[in-house]
């Protein structure tokens, strides 16, 4: 990564890994995609900054 | 079902008239208007409260059919009642303040229009296309500036130096005409567009409304209602409108996989809208009178003005429903070409008011498309990730307010000119919350003083034909005495006083200003000027103007 995201200590990514994937079991199958959507609304908007969250959105869409 | 009329509204044919013309007579008209739509209309009485004769021609013999506009905006009406039919359209339309949006079965969203009981005017007012238009036919009928030709289509058009050719197809044959300005007011498929070659520029939308007019016997109170995927049509999006004399518009958006000629039969199409009607608890017996589709655009030429032929309403600009801009727009794009128009042809402006129009109003129509296309994101995702992200807001909305801004309907609102060429310098040091120049007059109840008495009325009741100079009463400045003294030279400009009370005012017109609110609001204190326009938009602030200053920002002001 590079520009103004930041990125966390393997431990605290642990940590997010695992809570996302228990949020999206929880979810359920039928609901991943409004779900992931919900919680990329809720994200960006906490982040509040146009140019990380493009910059995320540029990561996460290679190699896709 | 879609019969040659709608049934709610009894149609007026229009018969025939030969003019002069067809009797070899060959003059050059001021103005002829292409289309007797509503801009067209508009355009024509805009044109005769200035002072010009116009010729309307169309094609048809009667209004528009049904299930087109509904939602006039206040600005609109403030337009019209300076030209004519305001009043009658106010009394007869459906007011309303308020809508409520839904996803599935839960509301999401609630907007609150600020209106007082004191208003002139409701934010938003709601009538058939086809009713609207007929008042302003009675006015254009009943206005000897203005001939309004029926059954009259214009087939070919030529522009010279002096003035514009038209070549006009009737029951009893052709006739050439001369103008030296046309207004092109002929709709979305404006021939005369595709004459000069200019293209509509924009984006088109996939998704597909059905449109429909019912018949509902109901209490229910007028607001603007949205359902994203409700139950009774998963998938689909419905807006609900009130229309005057038990007339509700229902729309409905297709699903990409339903065939739109299939959806308008009314085996299908009645019992989509008793699913909707059962689901929201509408008892009352109904029937359909008039359904069609839709597809939004926002389309645009580029320039709106190319010599002697001027683009007003659709046939300059379309614009998506959602926001109710289309309709709304056209009318302030005729008032604002009426009065330019009017005065370059009489001499007291110059041409380039004209290009005036255009940048002003192509910078309008911009507006109205940046606007438009955040209310497409909702109304017709333009994709499948704008769907997802669209319902992904909508839930959210059930339980966080901080998302709810998004899922605003973003009417329309009146345009702000702030980067025209008529603006002079804004002198005063504008503070938050003032007017800027540009801006439209705001319209509060006040009290007047006319012809020596004192009435209730409202502040654009102060606004004529030409321009005003807003002052304060007495102000020792100069500002005062000034604005009379060019009054005086017959410039088109009349002083208007601000008091605080009613026992201050002198001669001529003033309105009361108690709390000084209204001065607050435009900039006007002691030693300022502000001028405003015949379209009610300020263009200048003057400190302590002297004649000169005066002069030149109406000069400014004229083009
Ligand atoms: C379903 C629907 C809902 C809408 N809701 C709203 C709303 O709520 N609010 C809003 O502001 N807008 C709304 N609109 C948009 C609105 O209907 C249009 O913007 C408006 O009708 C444009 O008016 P106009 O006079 O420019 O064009 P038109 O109404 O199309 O009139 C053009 C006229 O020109 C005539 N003509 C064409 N060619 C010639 C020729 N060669 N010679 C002579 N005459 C000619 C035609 O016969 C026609 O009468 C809606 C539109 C639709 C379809």
């Amino acid at each position: 990564m590079s520009g103004k995201l930041n990125e966390a200590d393997t431990e605290t990514l642990e940590v997010l890994f695992r809570m996302l994937s228990q949020a999206i079991e929880e979810a359920g199958a039928d609901k991943e995609r409004l779900y992931l959507a919900k919680l990329s609304m809720v994200m960006a908007s906490h982040i509040g900054d146009v140019d990380v969250v493009r910059e995320a959105t540029t990561v996460a869409l290679q190699d896709l | 079902m879609t019969q040659e009329n709608p049934p709610y509204f009894e149609y007026t044919h229009y018969p025939f008239v030969r003019p002069p013309e067809m009797s070899g007579q060959r003059e050059t008209r001021p103005v002829v208007i292409v289309g007797a739509g509503p801009v067209g209309l508009t355009a024509a009485l805009s044109l005769a409260h200035f002072g010009i004769e116009t010729i309307v021609l169309e094609i048809r013999d009667c209004v528009s059919d049904g299930s087109r506009a509904t939602c006039i905006s206040r600005r609109s009406l403030e337009i019209l009642d300076h030209v004519g039919p305001g009043p009658a359209i106010t009394a007869k339309g459906i007011w309303w303040y308020s809508g409520s949006t839904f996803f599935r079965d839960k509301k999401v969203f609630s907007l609150e229009m600020a209106h007082s009981n004191t208003d002139k005017h409701p934010p938003f007012l709601n009538m058939q296309q086809c009713v609207f238009e007929q008042f302003l036919v009675d006015a254009c009928l009943a206005n000897e500036r203005i001939d309004l030709r029926w059954l009259s289509k214009v087939i070919d058009l030529t522009q010279h130096d002096e003035a514009v050719a038209l070549e006009v197809e009737t029951p009893e044959g052709t006739y050439p005409l001369e103008a030296q300005y046309v207004a092109a007011a002929d709709g979305a498929h404006s021939g005369i567009r595709q004459k000069l070659g200019l293209r509509f520029e924009g984006t088109s939308y996939e998704g597909r409304y059905l449109i429909t007019d019912i018949e509902l016997e109901t209490d229910t109170p007028a607001e603007r209602r949205v359902w994203f995927d409700p139950p009774s049509n998963p998938r689909s999006t419905i807006i609900m409108h009130c229309q005057p004399d038990n007339i509700w518009r229902f729309d409905c958006q297709l699903r990409p996989e339903e065939d739109e000629q299939a959806e308008l039969d009314p085996e299908r199409l009645i019992p989509r809208v008793q699913r909707h009607l059962d689901d929201i608890g509408e008892t009352g017996a109904w029937q359909p009178v008039w359904s069609s589709l839709y597809k939004a655009h926002c389309l645009t030429i580029e320039s709106y003005r190319h010599n002697r032929v001027c683009f007003i309403g659709d046939a300059a600009h379309l614009v998506p429903i959602f926001g109710v801009r289309g309709l709304n727009s056209g009318v302030e794009d005729a008032f604002n070409l009426g009065w330019k128009l009017a005065y370059a042809l009489r001499g007291i402006g110059s041409e380039k008011l004209l290009d005036s129009f255009d940048t002003e109003r192509v910078a309008a129509t911009h507006e109205n498309h940046r606007q438009a296309t955040k209310s497409t994101w909702f109304m017709t995702p333009p994709g499948q990730g704008f769907t997802l992200m669209r319902d992904a807001v909508l839930s959210l909305a059930i339980s966080q307010p901080w998302v709810r801004g998004l899922i605003n309907p973003r009417q329309a609102a009146p345009f702000a000119y702030t980067d025209s060429a008529l603006n002079g310098r804004d002198q005063a040091e504008p503070t938050d919350g003032m007017l800027p120049l540009g801006g439209v007059l705001p319209n509060p109840m006040v009290r007047l003083k006319a012809n020596g008495a004192w009435t209730d009325g409202h502040l654009l009741d102060v606004t004529g034909a030409g321009f005003v100079g807003l002052v304060k009463e007495g102000d020792p400045s100069g500002a005062d005495e000034n604005v009379g003294a060019i009054a005086d030279e017959g410039l088109p400009v009349r002083r208007v006083a601000l008091v605080s009370d009613e026992s201050g005012a002198s001669d001529g017109t003033a309105v009361c200003d108690p709390t000084g609110a209204l001065g607050e609001l435009l900039g006007v204190s002691s030693g300022i000027l502000v001028l405003i326009r015949p379209d009610d938009h300020i263009c200048a602030r003057l400190v302590r103007p002297d004649l000169s200053a005066l002069r030149n920002a109406l000069d400014t002001a004229l083009g």
